[in-house]
């Protein structure tokens, strides 16, 4: 037996088993053989081209079942559309309950970006790219709030204003969170800023509720509602309700979708500046046939009347998208597309060994000598290859057994009869349970750190490391010692926030305030990012703080921690950040995909000496 | 009256006309195919001669003898390849003056040429299907797999050409579409045609590509790895 420190696939060069054991694409972000990066690039080119018409437009990718059609769509969602922001997967529209129409895929599209969290951190977003475009004109909308106070300093300090502004705006630039925050400061002034945020969409789009073609159509109610999301605890716009009063209204009628999809669609394209693509999986499930003409009239009017810039990619096999073809809306669809589907081929044997390679490459320990080229003897690809008919699912989990058995077998190398054994019984091949090292391996740790760093705000990233954490920290103390996020007065008119607060054994008070900026932008800790962090560690509030970073600190910022005796840094190092991220299962697809015990997590813990000051 | 040979036979005794004599595992590999069993058919209809081999110290070999084409043969032979030729050497004769005529001569005999052409070019499709057809009575009867997946490749290559420009899920054509038009002209049973169907796939997954479609059991193909109702054959 092995350990959990132990890697039993050390004896074959290799840190994990690569390959897929189930039908979900295991390492997405691996694209290989001809064929598929070949498609991959023309839906690239196709999305790219389409950005130069308003127009939407629709296309289908259609391949046998196990061709890799999820995984080229997970690719492109993922990581093959890195200059786009907005791209939308959604598993399937195949629902029991409810007829897939255009109300259907909006609510499904919502829900697959996040839900209420999604639109309120989108509306803040929008608003955040309001103050930007319009920074010149904030005092005069009477968007930016002066205290008497202020009035009077900048009669002696002529650029006391202007400072004011730039430091407001460059804080939202950041963290557009701050919005509410500033709102509730008194800092900025709500209704001039919707205002504002009104009449610049009505300058810039199309807002007459008439339109038959909404191309650059926003409705302002829609989007006034969506934009009050962030603020609905606010006493003024008070509504625990609003995220379902959108939803109802959504599925009211086809045209209130299609009204609702067109406003997301054309403010997700104002704040990105790019095209939205969205792409629907398993069209092949839908059933019965009177949902596919539902589905496909519904895309009909979308791409009809609906939102420019709108790419929509279908998923189909190619067994359905043949049967389909005697259905009106379907051909009505097929001739809009303009081109023929993408058909995923049965790949070649050299596709064959090329994917191989590229998933062995991926784990292998010593990656630079090429080893793991020579790690399946020669002929045992090609009799994978011929056994799987070309199909990538197949090929990929028997190089999966193959994989095991040669391990079980104490084996250095796939030999061509251990291929032979595991084709005879592919099935019934004795597995071991796995067991899942607590640190990813170096391939999944290196892309859970570029998704993290692609979050592009440092407050919305520093949310997930903080989730993480404190997920650790109720696991290892219990739910009921987790006070989480708390607002401290320390003073009479002042007040901070801490990320997570909670009890420890000794039933001390411990604050833990995260921070994730991304050191290989050379961001630093400043003195301002911490300021109301060194304010309640100066009113000692609680008994212990923990400052947790993924960046070092700058220099005034270290000289003002050092004064103070009950504070501890912790740098997070690179490795820390993807482990933390990866037990947690924070980034999504990239989890560890198993429950962390309580000993697990305690391990952790003393590794970000939370846990190590807390009993100390 | 003789029996009329086939292909097979006839490229035999051409092989066999040697005044030494031929063994029958030279000609088997000059054609391709194991051949052993027709030509001791034609040995007792006639048409070939066995003489005895002599081994190296001079004595004549017990077990194994040589092939000679018969007189009876020899006529067989080149009276059809003679009556076969005809036509085309001297369609060819002619090609060959004319052209050179051409480069000097008028407009008239560019168009004489194209016709020529045109004639020659639809005798050789035919050439080739009556080919095809009898290579693949005498392929079945020699049971030599390679080779006659070789050629049924070529000719479902032919066929998936010329349907697919109907298919209306092109690049891929019903299996059931394919069948039709090959068993037809190939004169195969269904059986045979998915049996070598399945071993070229099973060959190369890539060439020859199943995929899963809809339709009733008998216009699907069968699998080890279950059902399939298209198909799609790579170009070279």
């Amino acid at each position: 037996m092995y350990s959990s420190n132990q890697n039993k696939y050390e004896s074959i060069g290799l840190e994990t088993n690569p390959f897929p054991f189930s039908p979900t694409p295991s390492r997405p972000w691996l694209i290989a053989g001809n064929s598929r990066v070949e498609a991959y690039q023309l839906l690239k080119r196709e999305i790219e081209l389409s950005k130069e018409f308003n127009q939407p437009k629709v296309n289908v990718v259609e391949g046998d079942y196990g061709s890799g059609k999820t995984h080229l769509a997970l690719y492109l969602v993922n990581y093959g559309l890195e200059n786009l922001k907005y791209k939308i997967y959604i598993a399937t529209v195949q629902d029991a309950l409810r007829k897939p129409t255009l109300a259907l895929i909006s609510i499904k599209l919502i829900n697959s970006l996040g839900g209420e969290e999604f639109l309120r951190t989108f509306a803040l977003n929008f608003l955040s790219k309001i103050i930007l475009e319009n920074k010149e004109e904030l005092e005069d909308k009477g968007v930016i709030n002066f205290g008497f106070k202020e009035k009077v300093i900048s009669l002696f300090e002529s650029k006391y204003r202007e400072q004011k502004i730039r430091t407001i705006v460059e804080e939202i630039e950041e963290e557009p969170e701050k919005i509410v925050e500033f709102i509730n400061e008194g800092n900025l002034n709500d209704e001039a800023l919707l205002k504002l945020a009104i009449e610049e969409v009505e300058k810039k789009f199309e807002t007459n509720k008439g339109s038959l073609i909404l191309r650059s159509f926003i409705d302002v109610d829609i989007l006034r509602e969506i934009l009050l999301l962030p603020f609905s605890e606010h006493w003024k716009y008070y509504n625990k309700r609003r995220y379902e009063s959108i939803t109802k209204f959504i599925e009211g009628s086809e045209d209130n979708a299609l009204l609702f999809l067109a406003t997301l669609v054309n403010s997700m394209k104002y704040i990105s500046k790019s095209s939205v693509v969205l792409i629907v999986d398993e069209v092949d499930a839908i059933t019965p046939e009177e949902n596919v003409q539902i589905f496909f009239h519904g895309l009909r009017t979308l791409i009809d009347r609906g939102p420019g810039n709108f790419f929509i990619i279908l998923l189909c096999t190619s067994r359905a998208w043949n049967s389909y073809q005697q259905l009106g809306n379907v051909r009505a669809l097929t001739s809009r597309m303009g081109i023929r589907p993408i058909l995923l081929e049965q790949i070649s044997l050299a596709e064959a060994k090329e994917i191989v390679n590229e998933y062995l490459k991926a784990v292998s320990i010593k990656r630079e000598t090429k080893t793991y080229e020579s790690l399946f003897e020669p002929n045992v690809i090609e009799l994978l290859w011929k056994n799987s008919g070309g199909n990538i699912r197949q090929l990929l989990v028997s190089c999966f057994y193959c994989l095991e058995l040669a391990v079980q077998s104490k084996l250095s190398k796939v030999s061509y009869s251990v291929a032979q054994e595991t084709l005879s019984k592919l099935t019934g091949v004795p597995l071991e349970k796995p067991l899942l090292p607590l640190r990813p391996d170096s391939d999944i740790a290196k892309q859970i750190i570029s998704k993290f760093y692609s979050i592009e705000k440092p407050g919305e990233r520093g949310k997930v490391l903080e989730d993480s954490v404190k997920s650790l920290i109720s696991l290892v103390f219990g739910e009921e010692r987790v006070v989480g996020k708390k607002r401290e007065k320390i003073s009479k008119t002042k007040s901070r926030e801490i990320d997570i607060l909670f009890y420890d054994y000794k039933g001390k008070l411990n604050g833990v305030e995260v921070k994730a900026y991304d050191p290989r932008k050379e961001r630093l800790v400043k003195l301002k990012d911490i300021e109301g962090f060194i304010e309640l560690a100066n009113h000692k509030k609680f008994d212990r703080f923990l400052l947790v970073t993924t960046s070092r600190l700058d220099f005034a910022s270290q000289q003002e921690l050092n004064k103070l005796s009950n504070v501890k840094v912790h740098i997070m190092q690179e490795e820390q950040v993807a482990k933390v991220l990866y037990v947690t299962d924070a980034i999504k697809d990239l989890g560890r995909q198993e429950k962390l015990s309580k000993e697990e997590a305690q391990e952790i813990l003393l590794e970000l000496e939370i846990l190590e000051r807390t009993l100390s | 009256m003789d029996k009329q040979l086939s292909l097979i036979q006839l490229l035999i005794l051409h092989l066999a006309d040697t005044p030494n004599g031929i063994e029958d595992k030279e000609v088997s590999k000059k054609i391709g195919i194991n051949v052993k069993t027709i030509m001791n058919k034609l040995a007792k209809d006639e048409l070939l001669e066995r003489i005895p081999k002599v081994g190296k110290k001079g004595k004549p070999l017990k077990k194994s003898s040589l092939y000679r084409t018969s007189s009876k043969g020899k006529e067989q032979y080149k009276n059809f390849f003679n009556k076969l030729l005809e036509e085309p050497v001297k369609y060819y004769l002619l090609k060959d003056k004319v052209v050179n005529s051409a480069q000097v001569l008028s407009k008239e005999y560019a168009n004489n040429v194209e016709q020529i052409n045109r004639i020659l070019k639809s005798f050789e499709e035919k050439l080739d299907w009556v080919s095809k057809s009898l290579y693949f009575e005498e392929i079945q009867k020699a049971e030599q797999p390679t080779t006659e997946k070789e050629s049924f490749l070529s000719a479902l290559k032919l066929a998936y050409f010329d349907v697919v420009h109907r298919s209306p899920v092109a690049p891929l054509v019903k299996v059931s579409d394919l069948r039709n038009a090959l068993i037809e002209r190939l004169n195969i049973t269904k059986e045979t045609f998915d049996k070598l169907l399945v071993a070229l796939n099973e060959e190369d997954p890539y060439k020859v590509q199943l995929y899963t479609g809809s339709g009733s059991e008998e216009e699907g193909i069968k699998t080890k790895r279950g059902m399939f109702h298209l198909v799609l054959i790579k170009p070279e």
